[in-house]
């Protein structure tokens, strides 16, 4: 099994393939003309979606009336919503923070949905593909420019890309400009991380899980080389298994706290 | 750096190309370590995300930053009241720890004061009991020596009589021994009377 091989079970696809042979072709449709190819990622979005809504909607409504919520799930879901609202959102941003806490909270469950699918067999991650992060990482990057520029003034925000120096005179004339090609830059590069990020992270964690699966197929020539393979193999696989469900909450938290941040400093440069 | 960059170039070039997803027939994605950049996942990524944020926003964020907001401001009113009641309640406490000092202070001055007061009416009594016993001292002590001059005067008178009494009667009879003493007997009888 070579690693591009390998990497296919981690990237997107056509079809699902579950344990014990099942197999499902996804067809192809077409829109306005254009033909689409549904695609593994594209259902596992639109079931995390469609889970988003079942399990948020119904919490608003307990919410709604001002009482506490009843119930293991629903705590455990207010438990993130207000650690995102007081712990990312309110620092981070600061004044007019709540204004972005419903954006956050999309982006950290649908992250944290993405990423979790990936641990179930069967699935995968759709944030292991920098399609899906390229698109998170634009959101964020629009978000901050338009945070900034609301609140600064489109002008202002841009030209506050550039700190603040205290330099003889004339050499500002030369620096400033230096300096905002620089900062501009570092402002694309710092959103295009975000999503380089987040895809690697994923990415490669399913790809050693994948790798640490596939020995187990390679071993197999005889039965003692298999058992000898197999169980060290599955007991890494458990093991990296449950690092990635960590890394899966970690990464989501760290895009949204970053953009949190991104959002701040677009607001409050200085 | 090496892997980093290799990513770089593999996704700037993929965001180029912008190709579609095109799969081999039944593949899961072989061909390639990173595929390229797939528009149609992209745009359906960002048609679900803004689907999923309206709706969520509009029937699911909201009413949840609401209900926050109002369970928030309901614990604040709590809290404030709590403490408002816990000020008044301690400063009932420290009226009533003054009032209650007050009484004690009071209930000790009327004490001292009745003790004084019982003291001195006690020392009053004392005096004019004193006085009275000394005044009804010095009055059956004045009756005493006022009887002993009455009885020494009438003892003096009955002497007198007596002896007179006594010479009448020796100057009428001879005096034998035996009258003599039988006289002297019955003027001793008659002196006790």
């Amino acid at each position: 099994m070579d690693t591009a091989s390998i990497a296919g079970h981690v990237n997107d696809g056509n079809s699902f393939h579950f344990p014990f042979h099942c197999h499902f072709d996804l067809p192809m449709i077409e829109i306005f003309g254009y033909q689409v190819q549904i695609t593994k990622f594209m259902v596992i979005e639109a079931l995390v979606a469609i889970l988003m809504i079942l399990f948020f909607v119904p919490l608003a409504s307990k919410i709604k009336k001002g009482e506490p919520v009843r119930g293991r799930f629903s705590n455990l879901l207010e438990v993130f919503l207000l650690f995102i609202r007081d712990q990312i959102a309110r620092p981070c941003i600061g004044h007019g923070a709540d204004r972005f806490v419903p954006l956050l909270w999309t982006i950290f469950f649908f992250i944290l949905g993405l990423n979790l699918f990936g641990m179930i067999p069967g699935f995968g991650s759709p944030t292991a593909s920098y399609s899906v992060t390229a698109v998170l990482a634009v959101i964020a990057f629009l978000t901050v420019v338009l945070a900034g520029s609301v609140k600064l003034g489109p002008v202002k925000f841009w030209l506050s890309q550039v700190p603040h120096m205290d330099v003889p005179f004339g050499l500002g004339y030369i620096l400033k400009p230096l300096l905002f090609v620089i900062e501009v830059f570092g402002l694309f590069v710092k959103h295009f991380v975000l999503c380089i990020r987040l895809f690697a992270n994923l990415f490669a964690g399913h790809l050693v899980l994948a790798v640490f699966t596939s020995f187990i197929t390679a071993a197999a020539t005889g039965w003692l080389l298999w058992t000898a393979v197999t169980i060290p193999s599955a007991a890494l696989c458990i093991a990296i298994s449950l690092l990635e469900i960590f890394v899966a909450f970690l990464q989501a938290y760290i895009f949204t706290f970053l953009m949190s941040l991104f959002i701040g400093m677009a607001r409050h440069p200085h | 750096m090496k892997k980093f960059s290799f990513t770089f170039s593999a996704a700037v070039l993929s965001v180029m190309s912008m190709t579609s997803c095109v799969f081999a027939e039944g593949s899961h994605g072989e061909g390639g370590m990173l595929p390229p950049f797939c528009s149609d996942l992209a745009l359906w990524t960002t048609i679900i995300f803004f689907i999923v944020l309206l709706v969520l926003w509009k029937f699911a964020w909201g009413p949840i930053m609401e209900g926050l907001d109002k369970r928030e401001q309901y614990v604040q009113d709590q809290r404030s009241d709590a403490e408002k009641a816990n000020a008044e309640a301690r400063a009932l406490l420290e009226e009533y720890k003054a009032q209650l000092a007050n009484a004690k202070a009071e209930v000790q001055q009327m004490r001292a004061d009745a003790q004084a007061a019982a003291e001195k009416a006690s020392q009053v009594l004392m005096k004019k009991a004193m006085s009275d016993i000394e005044a009804e001292k010095k009055a059956a002590t004045h009756e005493i020596a006022s009887a002993k001059v009455q009885a020494q005067k009438e003892l003096a008178a009955k002497s007198a009589e007596l002896a007179v009494e006594l010479a009448g009667t020796i100057l009428q009879q001879k005096l034998d021994p035996k009258s003599h003493q039988q006289i002297i007997n019955n003027a001793v009888a008659n002196f006790g009377k």
